[in-house]
């Protein structure tokens, strides 16, 4: 028992910024999945790639002889980045982070707790968005740019940035993109349903699905490869073309920027009606 | 100054009116907000917190009008939602201090707010077990504590003894009270007029989105006349029922012919009623009476004569 009075007490301390508020949103969901063991294995798992790439690095380094079957530019960079996202780590870790984050607060009715305090529906949605973006950053922007460290330690010389000065912007940029668009992506079927699985499988379904569903379509006209920008899965890859300035390698990396730009505009029209609707049901 | 005003204000679902044109003016303390369900009180509070938008008329909570201006609105509301809420995996002192943060408290002051208010509510040790596991008492212990935390000027409480036994009821009305005599207004929202007996300053009673009702509860506790439940044996039937009418008395009848039959303190003429006029009108109107029981027009016999009267309007 504290020794003060249990009484109710009146409060006239400083109040936060919006910022801080958000932050605090943010916060607490990291905390809950850096306790989860799983989410932590996830993660590791999804370093094997980066653990292989570091590797060829070394092994191009110091056996020149293999460096033919390996060269270290920056396409090696995309062409990682890229693998993110086919291998799936990209979609796993979106999954995992994002497919329950609004589904569960529906679910509990914790929704209410958060859109009766003074924050905006806004605020609540980047609060959700930090965690699922920070996951995925972890696996896409931190890999890469450990990537570069161990290729510049290796290096004798800083060819490779002399040769691509903007590489450190591109790999950063890439990556923020594509961990946006996966975040605002997954947010907006989350907040379709309540049950996190229930989201994550419709995640899945739209990404890979999106995929097979375009690939049957167009085979049926009689074309060899369905564009890459009606893919959710293919059109953030092909976009890395544009972020790395190969504008020929790709399917057509602007509009699959283009056609990304899209769903994440619908997707945060859904989240701002589900939302509202939230508030009402409330 | 009030802490409430409402001009005029329409809120619709669909085609559907959930308040109509409803005016309102609500000061400190405790106020009841009473009605049946479906009357318009979640929406009300709703409409309040700033979640519903109105169709027309305008709203001023704290004197802050409720439109344009949900942040500041929602900094100096507390609001206890009607339906379960909690954070998964989170204790209630971390459901509480994640409350206060958003609520705008540092982390530091969040978390010493959560331990304070969670005491206050009685929740002492079970503070640090994870919600879902709490029964519903304890439920509805956190989520005052979830209102609470910021230290508001006013909180809205939509029936917050729901699912109380009378035990847990009797605990949460009495922190009801506790927190009004500290300076905070409350809007207690619920359909039970005990509750509102118990705790409350005044008193509004909603029905089909109208106000039915307004009233500091002592003035209407006062002695406002008798109900009178009679049966009749009748040569020519509502003969009876039609004399009483045509004296301006407001009498209901149920399937079973039983009469209810409501006399003011006085008469048309200021005289004081008597039973004994009953007697006389059923005598002019060829009726007998078999049965009579008088009984005092209550609080909740006010509360229902609105509702009717409203239905009769309607």
């Amino acid at each position: 028992m504290p020794l003060h009075d249990l009484s109710y007490q009146r409060f006239d301390g400083a109040r936060t910024s919006r910022a801080e508020r958000i932050v605090a949103i943010a916060r607490t969901t990291i905390t809950q999945l850096v306790k989860r063991r799983a989410f932590l294995m996830l993660l590791s798992i999804c370093w094997i790639p980066v653990i292989v790439r570091a590797v060829l690095i070394y092994v191009s380094r110091q056996f020149p002889q293999v460096a033919v079957a390996m060269t270290v530019d920056a396409q090696l960079w995309r062409q990682f980045l890229e693998q993110q996202i086919i291998l799936l780590p990209v979609l796993l870790i979106a999954l995992y982070t994002g497919a329950s984050a609004i589904a569960s607060d529906f679910a509990s009715g914790a929704i209410v707790i958060y859109l009766s305090k003074p924050i905006s529906r806004l605020d609540y949605c980047i609060g959700k968005a930090l965690p699922v973006m920070s996951a995925l950053l972890v696996v896409t922007l931190v890999p890469a740019f450990a990537l570069l460290i161990v290729q510049l330690s290796l290096a004798e010389d800083f060819a490779l940035l002399k040769e691509s000065p903007f590489l450190p912007v591109s790999v950063l940029l890439y990556s923020l993109w594509i961990c946006l668009f996966f975040t605002i992506v997954v947010l907006a079927v989350s907040s379709l349903t309540r049950s996190g699985r229930v989201a994550g499988a419709g995640f899945f379904a739209l990404v890979l699905g999106s995929k097979m569903v375009f690939f049957v379509a167009l085979t049926q006209l009689r074309l060899n490869d369905p564009p890459a920008f009606l893919s959710l899965m293919d059109a953030p890859a092909d976009a890395g073309y544009l972020f790395f300035g190969n504008l020929a390698g790709g399917d057509a990396p602007a509009l699959s920027m283009a056609s990304m730009a899209t769903v994440m505009a619908l997707a945060i029209l859904v989240l701002r009606r589900r939302l509202t609707a939230a508030e009402v049901a409330s | 100054m009030p802490v409430l005003t409402v001009t005029d204000l329409t809120v619709h679902y669909g085609a559907r009116a959930a308040i109509s044109t409803l005016d309102l003016e609500v000061a400190t303390g405790i106020t009841g907000l009473l009605g049946p369900n479906g009357a318009g009180k979640s929406t009300l509070l709703k409409t309040l917190l700033g979640f519903i938008e109105p169709s027309s008329g305008s709203a001023r909570v704290l004197d802050v009008p409720v439109k344009g201006h949900p942040h500041e609105l929602r900094s100096r509301l507390g609001y206890f939602p009607e339906r379960s809420v909690l954070v998964p995996e989170l204790t209630a002192v971390e459901t509480v201090g994640l409350a206060g943060e958003i609520g705008g408290l540092s982390r530091t002051d969040a978390l010493s707010r959560a331990h304070e208010v969670l005491w206050f509510t009685g929740l002492g040790e079970a503070r640090y077990r994870k919600v879902e596991e709490f029964s519903t008492g304890m439920l509805q212990r956190t989520k005052l504590a979830i209102a609470l935390v910021h230290d508001p000027e006013l909180v809205l409480l939509d029936e917050p003894t729901s699912g109380l036994d009378p035990v847990g009821r009797r605990q949460m009305l009495e922190l009801v009270k506790e927190v009004g005599e500290r300076g905070i207004s409350v809007l207690l929202s619920t359909h039970l007029l005990h509750d509102v007996e118990q705790v409350c300053d005044s008193v509004v009673l909603l029905d089909k989105g109208k106000l039915a009702l307004q009233g500091q509860l002592d003035a209407l506790r006062k002695h406002h006349g008798w109900v009178y439940e009679i049966r009749v044996r009748e040569e020519e039937p509502g003969a009876f029922a039609r004399a009483l009418t045509s004296r301006g008395l407001a009498i209901e009848e149920d399937l079973d012919g039983l009469l209810k039959v409501t006399l003011e303190s006085t008469d048309e003429n200021g005289s004081p009623w008597a039973a004994r006029s009953l007697f006389e009108i059923a005598r002019a109107s060829g009726a007998e009476i078999r049965h009579l029981r008088r009984f005092e027009k209550n609080l909740e016999e006010q509360f229902l004569s609105a509702v009717r009267s409203g239905e009769g309007a309607s």
